[in-house]
């Protein structure tokens, strides 16, 4: 069966198993959440070490690489090495472009505009709502059984695989 | 005077147009060639599953959607080349003009391929990877293959050429190199001094390859893991230099 007829046929499982009996599994999915006002809170921080890479990009002397769904990865290249610089904490951000000092990227569904000429204390200078319409987050990032997302708990802003819990959805 | 600068610009600027080398005090940074994200002049194109949005940049602060176009269906790169717009999706090539920015016109597509992913042009040709089902992809057929078109007439693209490879991803041009990533198969380096019928120069391996952005003398790769950098001062011959992780 060719991965295109099997997508939906999980999905239509995981709808009509939503609502059945709880059942513990080896490996579970579990959303991590956040305040709906922090999720879309954009900090620098100091540098991360890169545990999902995303995509990459390039701006002057600067290098580029998204941390999906978490936020960007900043290096300066000096000489031809990339040293890390900082983190911009963007929560479900997984594109980025650059012009004059500005950045843009998502921040889930919404396009922010950042000014970068100072990196350590960017700024949000503008939000585009509902901008960029992808779905993020809502599923887990590999096939598998998942706690269901509860929506009054938050944003998902992540996802954690945890051993031997209960699990009422599967994708 | 100023109007005998203006000139001199213009012709550096002819010089300068069949060179691909990326110039890295430009005004806009420079993306890989699997992005949703470009930036054109005044304008960001953002590309969702179906449709490209429109949004002027011309002040950052006050930047408004000024147009929403629907394309197609499972949409997935967006790259500017040359007042030009190309866009792939799993179904086909689109290319649109960007005469007036605010619309896109649709001026040609390839639709016979199932050519999920990446496109990069380079002259009068475009180079797209495709990527078929049995790999994760979700651009079905059981295609895994680079494809050459010549786009010269760009209301037909025409298939010059097809170059088997087992799990192609985003790719890079600089004049006379294509970079090609194959995932755990590694980074092809093709001369394309005859772009029609690229030619293996060699193949790079030890990262599971995804995407990259030749910048000016350095090759940014996306692999599994981070980000690794190769110096191209010689284009054929990339030369390891950093990685991130």
């Amino acid at each position: 069966m060719s991965r295109n007829i099997l997508i939906p046929v999980l999905v239509a499982l995981a709808a009509s198993s939503c609502s059945s009996r709880n059942l513990k599994q080896k490996d579970v999915w579990v959303p991590v959440y956040e305040d709906a006002s922090k999720a879309k809170e954009i900090v620098s921080l100091p540098p991360k070490a890169v545990v999902t890479a995303g995509k990459i990009y390039a701006y002057r002397d600067f290098v580029y690489q998204l941390e999906e769904n978490k936020g960007i990865h900043v290096y300066r290249l000096e000489g031809k090495e990339p040293k890390p610089l900082f983190f911009i904490q963007v929560y479900g951000a997984q594109e980025m472009s650059i012009r004059e000092d500005k950045l843009y990227t998502n921040n889930f569904q919404d396009i922010v505009i950042l000014d970068i000429a100072n990196p350590q204390s960017l700024r949000e200078i503008g939000r585009l709502h509902k901008a960029f319409d992808m779905r993020i987050n809502t599923v887990p990032p590999t096939n598998g059984y998942f706690q269901c997302v509860d929506s009054t708990k938050g944003v998902v802003v992540g996802w954690e695989l945890q051993h031997d819990i209960e699990a009422s959805c599967i994708y | 005077m100023r109007k005998i600068y203006l000139i001199i610009l213009a012709m550096a600027c002819m010089l300068h147009l069949g060179c691909t080398k990326y110039d890295m005090n430009s005004s806009t940074g420079k993306g890989g060639s699997t992005a949703r994200f470009t930036i054109y002049g005044d304008y960001l194109y953002a590309v969702n599953n179906s449709k490209l949005s429109i949004i002027s940049i011309s002040e950052p602060a006050h930047a408004r959607v000024v147009a929403v176009t629907p394309i197609g269906e499972n949409i997935e790169t967006i790259y500017p080349y040359q007042g030009k717009l190309f866009i792939g999706s799993a179904n086909a090539m689109y290319i649109y003009s960007l005469d007036d920015p605010e619309r896109p016109m649709l001026e040609g597509m390839a639709s016979h391929v199932r050519a999920c992913d990446p496109v990069v042009a380079y002259g009068n040709f475009a180079f797209v990877t495709v990527r078929g089902g049995d790999n994760q992809s979700p651009c079905g057929g059981n295609t895994n293959a680079l494809f050459v078109y010549n786009i010269l007439n760009l209301k037909s693209p025409r298939l010059l050429h097809t170059y088997n490879m087992k799990n192609p991803h985003g790719l890079g041009v600089v004049e006379d190199y294509l970079y090609v990533c194959d995932a755990s198969a590694g980074l092809y380096v093709f001369d394309i001094k005859n772009p029609a019928r690229p030619n293996v120069r060699k193949v790079l391996s030890g990262y599971v390859f995804e995407d990259v952005i030749p910048y000016d003398d350095l090759l940014i790769c996306k692999v599994l893991g981070g980000m690794v950098i190769y110096d191209i001062s010689n284009p054929g011959e990339p030369i390891f230099v950093a990685k991130t992780f």
